[in-house]
C-alpha cells in the first residue's frame, strides 16, 4: 500500500499549476519547473463529451462565434495551491456569444494550447450546466474553478 | 444550527441539526468539493474576498490514520440515496433525499472541512490509497453577475 503524502500532493499541484519545482525528487532540487512557464488555457465543452480517455482539447469544445480559450498564467499569481486544493486567483472570462448557439456547457478543460487540438490535461464538470445564447458571456469568478486531490 | 461530520469505518455521517445522513466516503469527498464551490459562490454576494475560505483551519487534514493494508468494506450501508447542494446566496443548502437544511456560507465552509476530514479518514479505513483529482467549476454569465453587482 502506498500513497502520495499530503506534502507531495501539494508539491505536484505546485509544479503543474504554478511552475514551482517539485523538490526532493531525485535530488534536493527535484523536478525543475519548465523553462517556459506558459499559460494554462481553459476551454468549455458540451454534451458531457470529455472524459478520462479524452486527449484533444477540441473534443466537444464549444465553437460559438466570440468564444476563445482563457489563458491563466502558470504561476503563483494565476493559481493558489493550499491543502490539496487549487483555485484561480482572478476572473476568467470567455468571449460573449454573438452567433452559433445555443450551447449547453457541461464541462471545463485545461490544456496548454491557445487554440486547436492541443492536449487536454485536466477536465471537470461545471456545478450547474450553463446555457449560452447570444449575449451570454460565460466566466469563472476568482476562486470559482476548483481543483482538489483526495 | 448544529453541523458536523464524523467517520464510521468506511462511511461518513453528517450532522445537520436533526438530520443524520450516512454516506460513502466517495460521496463525502464529492460533497465537500461541491459545498466548497457553493460557499465560494455564496460569499461573492457578501463581497467576501475569493480567498476567505482559506482561513478555515485545514491542518486537521493531517489527522488521518494510516490506510488499512488492503481494501476492506464495512457492513454499513448509506441511509440516503441522493444528495444535492444549492447556493442560495448568502446561504447554501444541503439536501439528502430531498430533505435539506440551509446555513450561511461561513458555517458551510466549516462543514465542508469537517466532511473532507471525515471522508479522508473513512477512505483510509477502507484501505483506499488512490488519489483522485477532481475539477469543478462554477460557470456564470458575466451579464448576470454584472447586474447583481458582482463584477
Amino acid at each position: 500500500m502506498s500513497a502520495f503524502t499530503n506534502l507531495a500532493e501539494d508539491d505536484f499541484l505546485d509544479l503543474f499549476f504554478t511552475n514551482v519545482a517539485f523538490p526532493n525528487v531525485g535530488d534536493a532540487a527535484g523536478l525543475p519547473p519548465s523553462v517556459g512557464a506558459n499559460n494554462l488555457h481553459a476551454s468549455l465543452h458540451v454534451s458531457d463529451g470529455v472524459s478520462d480517455t479524452s486527449t484533444l482539447q477540441t473534443d466537444s469544445e464549444v465553437a460559438y462565434t466570440g468564444y476563445g480559450r482563457v489563458a491563466v498564467a502558470r504561476s503563483v499569481s494565476g493559481w493558489t495551491v493550499a491543502s490539496g486544493t487549487v483555485d484561480n486567483d482572478s476572473l476568467m472570462q470567455f468571449g460573449e456569444m454573438t452567433a452559433g448557439g445555443p450551447d449547453t456547457i457541461t464541462d471545463v478543460g485545461l490544456g496548454f494550447a491557445t487554440s486547436g487540438a492541443g492536449v487536454l490535461q485536466i477536465w471537470g464538470q461545471v456545478a450547474l450546466d450553463l446555457v449560452v445564447n447570444d449575449g451570454v458571456n460565460p466566466q469563472f469568478a476568482a476562486g470559482a474553478l476548483d481543483v482538489s486531490i483526495n | 444550527m448544529q453541523v458536523g461530520a464524523s467517520d464510521d469505518q468506511d462511511m461518513v455521517e453528517i450532522i445537520l441539526d436533526d438530520l443524520r445522513p450516512r454516506i460513502t466516503y466517495q460521496s463525502a469527498l464529492e460533497i465537500e468539493q461541491n459545498l466548497r464551490v457553493a460557499c465560494k459562490h455564496a460569499a461573492r454576494y457578501d463581497r467576501a474576498p475569493a480567498y476567505f475560505w482559506r482561513d478555515v483551519n485545514m491542518e486537521d487534514l493531517n489527522d488521518c490514520p494510516k490506510p488499512h493494508r488492503g481494501f476492506r468494506r464495512s457492513m454499513l450501508v448509506p441511509n440516503v440515496s441522493s444528495w444535492e447542494i444549492k447556493a442560495n446566496p448568502p446561504l447554501v443548502a444541503l439536501f439528502f433525499d430531498g430533505i435539506g437544511r440551509e446555513m450561511d456560507y461561513e458555517l458551510g465552509i466549516k462543514l465542508h472541512q469537517m466532511i473532507r476530514r471525515a471522508g479522508r479518514r473513512a477512505k483510509a479505513w477502507g484501505g483506499d490509497t488512490s488519489g483522485n483529482v477532481r475539477m469543478l467549476g462554477n460557470l456564470t454569465n458575466a451579464e448576470d453577475d454584472y447586474r447583481l453587482g458582482l463584477g
